[in-house]
C-alpha cells in the first residue's frame, strides 16, 4: 500500500503551520548527525577575556575537507542597551562564522566590524554574522551561584532555558558575507541552513565558557564548573520578529522543499505495514520523553496558555488511546495518525507525526537532502496558456477568489519595512499611511485580482500577452506557475486578514531549524529554544547526535 | 564597496521598485543585475543609467522580458529591436531562453556579439550605452567571462540605486517603531 502525501489544502493552512514541532528531518539534528557521523573535531583556539567580560575568543569545528571556526566577540553591555529588536546597536556578544581557521589579521578586521553587526562589513570569508543578548535573570543567577561554589538551581534553569539568545544571525550575502551559491555544493552545506546552525551550536559552547569565565574572575579559586548534566539542558535562544514570515513567503520553492519532505516522510513511515518490536518501543520511549519536553515547555502569553493546555489534553488523550491501539497489527501509524485527525487537535496531531518519524532513520533521513532549493530564480514560462494559469491560480487559492478583498476585515494589515535599520513590520492598513510602502506579501489577495484579469484574454492566449498588457500581476503569475510544480509553496490563508498570526509564520520556519519551546511575546514575535538538551562538542558522538531534543527521563 | 551578489540583486530589486516599476519586473532587474555581475559585466551601472532614462526607447530589460517571454519563438527565428537603451540588461534573458531551448542564444549588440548557453557568457567587445539589438539561436562561445562571486559597482551608481531603493523605506515614526514590530524596546528580563 502506498500512502499519499496529505493534500496543501489540508497542510498550508496558517493554524497547522502554526502548530508544527520540530523532526528528525530538522536543520539543527541534521548537522548533529552529520558532525557526529563524520567525527568531527572542535578545538578552542583562543580565549582573551578579561574579567568584565570583555575581549574575544575563537572556537574552530573541523570536518572531513574543511575547518569553520566561530570568531566571538564579548562585550559589557549597559542595561539600558539591552533590546532584540533588529533596531538595537549593541549587543552582549557578536559572532561571525569564518570560513576556515582566521588569522590575526582577519580577526582584527573582524573586530572592528562584527560588534557593529549591521553597520558594519564582513566578506566572502564570512559565512554568517549574529548577536545574542544575555537573559539577564538567568545569567546572574548562574554566575552567582558558580562563583560561589554552587550550582545553580535546576528550576531556574528550566524556567528560561539559556543564558544568551541570539537575536539575528544572517547569512547567504547579508551584509557581505559569502553567498549561498558559494557554498552549496559542499555536502556539509548542502541542507538549508547549516552555515547558521553551526554557528549557534559553537555560540552555545562560547556562552557555557563565558559563563565559568565571568564566575571564575568574580568567585576566584572557590568558584565552581557548571555541572555537565545542567550545562546539557541549557540550549540558545533565539528572540525572532517579523523577518522570518516575508522569507517563507518570500522563497516559495525552499518552503515547499521543507514541507514536501517531512509530508513525504510522514507518507512513508504510514505505509509501513508491520511495525517491529523494536520500532514501537523506541516510539514509546521517544513518546515519554517528548512528553517531558512538553512539561518544561512555559510561557506567559495567554494564547500560548491556551495552546499548551490543549496540547497536554490531547497528549493524555493520546497517551489513554494507545491501551487500545494496536500496534502490532498491520499499518499502524497510518491507522494511529488517522486516529488523531478524528480525535485530537492539530497541534497534538503534528507533534505525534513528527514523533512517529523517529524510529525510521532508515525511510526518512535520505529526505534532508532535498531540503535545499538548487534550481535558483525561477523563469516565467510565458507560452503556458491563460486558462492553465487561471488553473494554477485556482488550485492555490479556489477559497480566496471570492473573498471581499476590500472588506477592512480582509486587509486590515500591510507588511512593510522601516527605514530604521529596515527592520518589517506590520501595520495597520486603515490607520497608518503606510500603503505606498506595502511589500508583495499577500499572495491570496494578488491571485484573485489576478485571476479576475486574466477572466478578460481567451484561455489559449499566451500568457506572454498578458503579462505585456499588465505587468503589475508579473510577480503573481511567477507564484503561479512555481505552484505547478511545489505543491507546498503557497500559503493558503490570508496573511494580511485582521486576524492573521505572523507568528504561525515565524513558528512554522523555526520549527524546521529544531527549535522547542515557541514563546510568543505578541502575534507578531517569539522566543524559542534551540539545542537545549543537545551534546557540546566534547560530548558528540553518534550514540548522542540524534536524539538529544528530547529530555532523558526515567522509564 | 564590494557586495555580495545577494546584495546587488537586493539593491536592484529595490531600487527598480522604488522607481515605480511593478514587484515583478523589479525583480526580473534584480535578478539580471545579479546575473551580469556574476559574469563581471557592470549590471548595477546598467540598471542605473537606465532608471536615469536619459534617453528614449525600449529598455534593454523591457526587451529582455518581452523575448524572454516568447522564448519558443525566439529559439526559431531572429528577433531585432532597435534603439535599445542600456542593452547589457537583455543577456540574463537570451541565457534564460538558452536555458529553455537547450543551445545557445546569440545577440548582437550593435557591433558587438555576445553568445550564451545559459550558464555561460562571451563577449566579442565592451557592450555600447545605445544600440540596436538581434536576439537569435546559436553561435559560438568565444572566450568565457570570468564567473564572479562578487560585484563592485562604483559609488556613484551605489549610492543613486540605494536613493531609488530607501522609497520602498517607510519613514521612520515613533508610532511605526513603538507598533510594527510587535516587542518593546528593551529585554532586560
Amino acid at each position: 500500500m502506498t500512502i499519499a502525501r496529505r493534500p496543501p489544502e489540508q497542510v498550508m493552512r496558517l493554524s497547522r503551520l502554526g502548530s508544527l514541532h520540530a523532526c528528525r528531518l530538522s536543520f539543527m539534528r541534521q548537522l548533529t548527525r552529520r558532525m557526529a557521523a563524520e567525527n568531527w573535531q572542535f578545538a578552542r583556539t583562543e580565549f582573551d577575556i578579561d574579567a568584565t567580560g570583555k575581549g574575544h575568543a575563537v572556537y574552530t569545528a573541523t570536518g572531513p575537507e574543511r575547518s569553520y571556526s566561530l570568531v566571538a566577540f564579548a562585550h559589557d553591555l549597559p542595561d539600558e542597551k539591552r533590546s532584540d529588536r533588529v533596531i538595537a546597536d549593541a549587543w552582549d556578544a557578536t559572532f561571525a562564522l569564518f570560513d576556515g581557521v582566521p588569522t590575526k589579521a582577519d580577526i582584527t578586521r573582524l573586530a572592528k566590524n562584527v560588534p557593529r553587526q549591521e553597520a558594519g562589513r564582513i566578506s566572502e570569508t564570512e559565512l554568517s554574522l549574529s548577536r545574542a543578548n544575555r537573559s539577564v535573570r538567568l545569567w546572574e543567577h548562574v554566575v552567582d551561584a558558580l562563583a560561589d561554589g554552587r550550582q545553580p538551581d535546576a528550576s531556574e534553569i528550566a524556567q528560561v532555558g539559556y543564558l544568551m539568545r541570539t537575536t539575528a544571525v544572517y547569512g547567504s550575502g547579508k551584509f557581505g558575507a559569502a553567498d549561498r551559491e558559494m557554498i552549496a555544493d559542499r555536502p556539509e552545506m548542502q541542507a538549508p541552513f547549516q552555515a547558521e546552525m553551526l554557528s549557534v551550536y559553537l555560540t552555545r559552547w562560547f556562552v557555557r565558557d563565558l559563563v565559568e569565565h565571568i564566575a571564575h574572575a568574580r568567585g576566584g579559586a572557590g568558584a565552581a564548573r557548571l555541572d555537565p548534566h545542567i550545562a546539557r539542558r541549557l540550549g540558545i535562544g533565539n528572540s525572532t520578529g517579523l523577518g522570518m514570515a516575508p522569507f517563507i513567503i518570500n522563497h516559495p520553492v525552499l518552503f515547499n522543499n521543507w514541507i514536501m519532505a517531512r509530508e513525504e516522510a510522514i507518507a512513508r513511515v504510514r505505509a509501513v505495514e508491520h511495525a517491529t518490536s523494536n520500532e514501537i518501543s523506541q516510539f514509546h520511549e521517544i513518546f515519554r520523553r517528548a512528553n517531558a519536553s512538553v512539561d518544561d515547555w512555559r510561557s506567559e502569553h495567554p494564547w500560548q496558555i491556551e495552546k499548551l493546555t490543549a496540547l497536554r489534553a490531547d497528549i493524555a488523550r493520546l497517551r489513554g488511546y494507545f491501551a487500545t491501539h494496536e500496534f502490532t497489527g498491520t499499518y499502524p501509524w497510518d491507522r494511529l495518525a488517522s486516529w488523531a485527525e478524528k480525535h485530537i487537535a492539530e497541534d497534538a496531531q503534528e507533534w505525534l507525526l513528527s514523533l512517529m518519524l523517529e524510529p525510521y532513520a532508515r525511510l526518512v533521513d535520505d529526505l534532508g537532502g532535498c531540503m535545499a532549493d538548487p534550481l535558483g530564480p525561477t523563469t516565467i514560462d510565458g507560452a503556458m496558456p491563460v486558462g492553465q494559469v487561471r488553473a494554477l491560480l485556482k488550485g492555490s487559492f479556489e477559497w480566496a477568489l471570492d473573498l471581499d478583498w476590500d472588506a477592512p476585515e480582509n486587509c486590515a494589515r500591510l507588511w512593510y519595512v522601516s527605514e530604521e535599520k529596515l527592520e518589517p513590520r506590520l501595520g495597520a492598513r486603515f490607520d497608518e499611511p503606510l500603503e505606498p510602502y506595502e511589500q508583495p506579501l499577500a499572495p491570496a489577495r494578488d491571485a484573485a485580482a489576478a485571476y479576475r484579469e486574466l477572466a478578460r484574454f481567451g484561455a489559449d492566449t499566451p500568457i506572454a500577452e498578458f503579462l505585456e498588457a499588465r505587468p503589475e500581476f508579473r510577480h503573481v503569475i511567477r507564484r503561479a506557475q512555481i505552484a505547478g510544480f511545489a505543491p507546498y509553496a503557497e500559503i493558503r490563508d490570508n496573511t494580511i486578514g485582521a486576524d492573521v498570526m505572523p507568528i504561525d509564520m515565524l513558528r512554522a520556519k523555526l520549527s524546521f531549524f529544531g527549535a522547542t519551546h515557541f514563546d510568543p511575546r505578541s502575534d507578531r514575535w517569539v522566543r524559542i529554544c534551540m539545542y537545549a538538551g543537545a551534546p557540546y562538542p566534547d560530548e558528540l558522538t553518534p550514540g548522542s547526535a540524534d536524539f538529544w531534543n528530547y529530555p532523558e527521563v526515567a522509564a | 564597496m564590494i557586495l555580495s551578489l545577494n546584495e546587488v540583486e537586493a539593491l536592484a530589486r529595490k531600487a527598480a521598485r522604488g522607481a515605480g516599476l511593478p514587484w515583478g519586473v523589479a525583480e526580473e532587474a534584480g535578478m539580471a543585475t545579479r546575473w551580469l555581475c556574476a559574469h563581471g559585466v557592470d549590471g548595477a551601472a546598467a540598471l542605473a543609467a537606465l532608471l536615469r532614462g536619459d534617453r528614449a526607447g525600449p529598455s534593454g530589460l523591457d526587451a529582455g522580458i518581452k523575448l524572454a517571454d516568447r522564448a519558443m519563438t525566439v529559439l526559431q527565428q531572429p528577433h531585432r529591436i532597435p534603439d535599445v537603451t542600456c542593452p547589457a540588461l537583455v543577456l540574463p534573458f537570451a541565457a534564460a531562453i538558452a536555458r529553455r531551448g537547450g543551445g545557445n542564444v546569440s545577440v548582437a549588440i550593435g557591433p558587438v556579439t555576445a553568445v550564451t548557453d545559459g550558464t555561460d557568457l562571451s563577449l566579442s567587445g565592451d557592450i555600447p550605452d545605445f544600440a540596436d539589438i538581434a536576439v537569435m539561436p546559436g553561435g559560438e562561445l568565444g572566450s568565457l567571462c570570468p564567473r564572479v562571486g562578487r560585484a563592485a559597482p562604483t559609488g556613484d551608481v551605489r549610492n543613486y540605486l540605494e536613493d531609488w531603493a530607501r522609497r520602498t523605506y517607510a519613514p521612520a515614526t515613533e508610532e511605526s517603531r513603538r507598533m510594527g514590530a510587535g516587542a518593546g524596546l528593551t529585554d532586560n528580563d
